[in-house]
């Protein structure tokens, strides 16, 4: 317990009456990635919302045991995506950076579209492309963020093979470098530790 | 700080300024409002119709400025924008005041302009506009950092709008007093600093208990 990174306490959370967890606890230590997988509705995208500190479980704690704000070093991408369908997606990438005070990532922007393939949609209106294009996008923050923990949630759903190769990659040089990588999904991987809810 | 504080501001702006209906609509809306108070009352009130223009024009910019109040938060919330505020900012409440002053310069002070230009182009009184213009950037501010709340509560409820003027314009109601009262004031030549006193200390109130209660109703909304 002690060299963990993200500590859960016996966290009860009850929805509409009904009840979500009980008494759940769960230790995730440094560099690790974790696949937090279950049938629908069994609470993975609660749990990654209760991490990232969007959600307040009815009781229990979440530690984050390290000499950072929980504020500043957590990265989640839900269902949402987070980006401004009027604006041009380098326009979102530059404001999400400024917004988060990454502002001398800018430079790398094209670089990171590149690694996805998708340098040429850089002045493309976020509304014109397919909603994979779109996750791809959102992906592309990451490694420009520099987080130490991202909360993915089903980050391979709507994605080909080529681009999951891609991510899979980010997320082994993210947590060979320290960081903590929790996703969800519907089953187990075999590149992640797998917990099931 | 400071520069989270103005990417906000700035990110408001660039996706105003590439879809401008959300500038222009407003401004058509209290025109049209203006037009129709103007058709409506102008058998009843021979002689006094500019008496009572500047409150006609307060009235119309507090309705047409919580028409938009719904789209606050409304377009972050449903594009996930506002989940990556909550998550990422140091503190809340900044952010918050960020979402309402941009939300004030861009959709409520073009209202306010066009509502000075209409009361000095139809009355003349050049006074009396610059004290319309005054109560309004005061009172206008205020009724936006109440709004805040109400659409920070709201923003899970499908079809909120209503629900959401419901809740506000009875907190507005001080402020519609000494806005309309100040301009009345103005117009029949007797002192309106008290209630333009009173506007500021209301904003003052509303500055600093605003962003902390909206921050946690978008809190319970996100919830």
């Amino acid at each position: 317990m002690k060299n963990s990174f993200i500590n859960l306490e016996d966290i009860n959370l009850t929805k509409q009456d009904k009840r979500i967890f009980t008494n759940f606890s769960l230790s995730i230590p440094f560099g690790e990635k974790i696949n937090i997988f279950g049938k629908n509705g069994a609470g993975k995208t609660s749990l990654l919302k209760i991490i990232s500190g969007i959600t307040s479980p009815s009781s229990g704690k979440v530690l984050i045991d390290i000499n950072m704000t929980i504020n500043h070093d957590i990265f989640y991408i839900g269902h949402k995506y987070g980006l401004k369908n009027e604006l041009s997606v380098s326009d979102n990438l530059r404001c999400i950076l400024k917004f988060n005070q990454k502002a001398e990532a800018i430079n790398h922007i094209l670089e990171e579209l590149n690694y996805y393939d998708m340098q040429d949609k850089l002045h493309n209106k976020v509304k014109y492309l397919s909603h994979g294009q779109k996750k791809i996008i959102s992906l592309v923050q990451l490694p420009l963020l520099r987080n130490k923990i991202w909360l993915l949630d089903e980050p391979f759903t709507g994605l080909d093979q080529n681009i999951v190769d891609k991510l899979i990659n980010k997320i082994d040089k993210h947590t060979s470098c320290g960081g903590t990588v929790i996703i969800t999904s519907h089953n187990e991987k075999k590149q992640f530790t797998n917990i099931e809810l | 700080m400071i520069r989270v504080f103005l990417s906000i501001i700035f990110k408001d702006m660039k996706v105003l300024a590439h879809s401008g209906t959300k500038i222009f609509m407003p401004i058509i809306y209290l025109l049209l409002i203006l037009v129709f108070f103007s058709i409506s009352i102008s058998n009843t009130t021979v002689g006094g119709y500019e008496r009572i223009l500047p409150q006609i024009i307060w009235l119309a910019c507090l309705l047409v400025s919580l028409l938009n109040m719904e789209t606050l938060f409304k377009e972050d919330y449903e594009d996930g924008t506002l989940e990556g505020i909550v998550i990422n900012s140091h503190v809340l409440e900044i952010s918050v005041l960020a979402k309402v002053l941009s939300y004030w310069i861009f959709t409520i002070i073009p209202l306010i302009i066009i509502g000075f230009f209409v009361n000095y182009l139809l009355t003349s009184n050049f006074s009396a506009s610059l004290v319309l213009l005054m109560s309004l950037l005061l009172g206008s501010l205020t009724i936006a950092l109440i709004g805040s709340i109400a659409a920070s509560l709201t923003l899970s409820i499908k079809g909120n709008n209503l629900l959401l003027s419901t809740i506000v314009l009875p907190m507005d109601i001080p402020v519609l007093i000494f806005g309309t009262s100040s301009v009345y004031n103005a117009v029949s030549g007797v002192s309106y600093n008290s209630e333009l006193l009173f506007l500021l200390l209301l904003l003052i109130l509303f500055l600093i208990v605003s962003p902390f209660a909206t921050a946690l109703g978008l809190r319970s909304s996100l919830d």
